[in-house]
């Protein structure tokens, strides 16, 4: 699934882009490792079965707050931008 | 005087709303004992900004009970975690890179707070933007338990549970009657259970989040601590509202809501989600004994794939703070950075060594954690394995819930694995133990569905047990009415003054 370029430290390691250097993520990688445990059992489920959103709201909550936040990492590195930020009020 | 004959720590607010309507003291009288009481327990951390009284609002209040129409919550000071904007006052979450923020307007539940009478005058303590299960990862320090207080700063002191700690400290240790928090995975129940207090998880989209600084946006919900569910309940119901205009996500409370019907309560035991404290197994039984005494209908059910409860809550929880964080770079959000590192060729700053500067000193370490984490989550390639499975999972308990909800009214489980523990032993625990403090409460954050946690005993080691009662959405009322029966056997605040230390007392 994973080849050294993109193993779970690899991509952990970029995410630090615009945080902090020589950051410990030993324990987020314990994290990640007992979900990556799971991918690799193949007890994975259809996409579409994914939450989106509770059933007494209208909206889909899940599109509404994600689909413009997800990050490519590739594309943060080679133009330094990032996602766009949702509306949010404080 | 007379408001001085309160017994610690329950106050109740209808109690002290008969009280002024009666003339036995005033509300400035009133308001003056819980300021007394803020006094005599600062060493407990619990309060990061404290506004004077107006003797505006005190006047008017005061002048309501004369003309004896006194609204739900008239002349009752109520304090609120320091993530919810109050109009004028400070509001850092705890952290560094908000420090000097002052809001220009309430959030609405701070704004049906005060169209309820209430008084607000101090914000309380938290981990820094909500993220922590301690209570002690805020950058001014942590709120301590009042429980077996043993003095400032000393290692021995007892953890009151985050995030909302300084929330639930301050009920606890009398300041107020009532304090609002906030939760993404148990930060009210996990801290009321803890201080021995009560906590409420409401429905998602109840409460409004305009206003409520954002960690995880499909998670948090506003919620509410008190020393009773009677309280309790009177403050979410003054809190709740819908706010279409200034929430998407915000929705009416239906006049048809879930309620149990008195000769046929049926609940189920989540029996596969484990206590690894036998203080705590012992008291959660002695409850379920009571209920079967009562001809209340108990099953143990066993929730799916619970060992996937913790990482997918992490997932899902941190790659929406990945997000909702971004902003705080000190251009569009958050302190300003001193601009001395320059470069030399352009003698400007580059841009992203401005971001890293900005949070690297700003941030504290576990937002640095969660942050990092929460982008590699959802990054290219990883998020199909991570974010999407995790939000499978997700619905997987969702659907377990509902078919559930056809047969139960109540799920029922400890708030906590264990009784709090001392700062000393936190020292000893890794990340991951503290991720796994909120095993119990996640699942009610991650289904949408209302929770509350109500103190059930005091444990051999002299530290409060909290008793966990799930019910379906917009159960709320459901929910207060079972909560009170329990309580009502189980009352932990009888002659509760010889084993509780605090500094008012000790």
């Amino acid at each position: 699934m994973e080849n050294k370029e993109n193993s779970i430290e690899t991509v952990l390691e970029l995410a630090k882009i615009n945080y902090k250097d020589n950051f410990d993520l030993q324990e987020s990688l314990h994290i990640a490792d007992i979900f990556k445990n799971r991918y690799e059992k193949n007890l994975s489920m259809p996409k579409e079965k994914a939450f989106t959103k509770f059933w007494w709201m209208e909206k889909n909550i899940r599109e509404d707050i994600v689909k413009d936040q997800l990050l490519d990492l590739t594309n943060t590195r080679k133009t330094g931008d990032f996602v766009k930020c949702p509306t949010q009020v404080i | 005087m007379i408001v001085s004959e309160f017994k610690y720590p329950i106050f109740s607010i209808n109690a002290m709303k008969k009280d002024l309507l009666e003339g036995k003291y005033t509300v400035q009288q009133l308001n003056d004992y819980f300021v007394e009481n803020i006094n005599k327990n600062k060493a407990l951390h619990a309060i990061l900004h404290i506004n004077p009284i107006s003797p505006e609002q005190i006047n008017e209040s005061q002048q309501r009970y004369n003309n004896k129409q006194p609204r739900a919550l008239e002349g009752i000071p109520i304090a609120i975690k320091d993530n919810i904007l109050v109009k004028d006052m400070y509001n850092t979450c705890a952290s560094k890179v908000l420090e000097g923020f002052v809001s220009n307007y309430d959030a609405t539940v701070v704004e049906n707070l005060r169209k309820a009478g209430a008084i607000i005058f101090f914000k309380t303590n938290l981990d820094e933007f909500a993220m922590g299960s301690y209570g002690n990862n805020g950058a001014y320090g942590g709120a301590v338990s009042p429980w077996k207080f043993k003095g400032e700063n000393n290692n021995e002191n007892i953890l009151a549970g985050g995030s909302s700690s300084g929330s639930a400290v301050a009920v606890a240790s009398g300041m107020c009657p009532a304090s609002l928090g906030t939760e993404t995975g148990g930060s009210v129940r996990l801290p009321a259970a803890w201080t021995g207090i009560v906590g409420l998880k409401p429905t998602y989209g109840v409460c409004s989040r305009y206003g409520v600084v954002t960690y995880a946006s499909s998670l948090d919900v506003v919620g509410t601590f008190a020393s009773s569910v009677e309280n309790c309940e009177i403050v979410w119901d003054s809190i709740k509202s819908y706010d279409k205009e200034n929430d998407a996500t915000s929705v009416p409370f239906p006049e048809n809501h879930p309620m149990y019907q008195e000769n046929n309560i049926r609940v189920a035991i989540l029996s596969n989600i484990k206590s690894s404290s036998a203080c705590v197994e012992k008291a959660f039984d002695e409850v379920i004994d009571y209920l079967k005494t009562q001809h209340v209908l108990v099953d143990n059910i066993e929730v799916p794939e619970s060992e996937y409860i913790v990482p997918a809550y992490c997932i899902i929880a941190w790659s929406e703070a990945m997000s909702n964080l971004m902003r705080f770079d000190g251009i569009r959000y958050g302190k300003e950075l001193e601009l001395t590192d320059k470069s030399e060729d352009t003698n400007v700053i580059k841009l992203n060594d401005y971001y890293k500067k900005t949070r690297t000193e700003h941030f504290g370490k576990e937002v640095l954690r969660r942050l990092i984490a929460g982008t590699m989550f959802v990054s290219h390639k990883y998020k199909e394995i991570f974010f999407d499975q995790a939000n499978i999972v997700r619905q997987k308990y969702i659907d377990f819930f509902e078919e559930n909800w056809k047969k139960y009214d109540f799920f029922l489980i400890p708030t906590a694995s264990t009784e709090a523990i001392s700062i000393e032993k936190s020292q000893n625990n890794s990340k991951t133990d503290e991720y796994y403090t909120d095993l119990k409460t996640i699942l009610a954050n991650l289904t949408g569905t209302p929770a509350i946690s109500i103190p059930i005993k005091v444990c051999d080691h002299q530290l409060p047990i909290g008793l966990q009662i799930i019910a379906p959405a917009f159960g709320e009322k459901s929910l207060f009415k079972f909560a009170k029966k329990i309580e009502e056997k189980f009352n932990v605040f009888k002659n509760l003054e010889d084993v509780i230390k605090t500094p008012s007392n000790k």
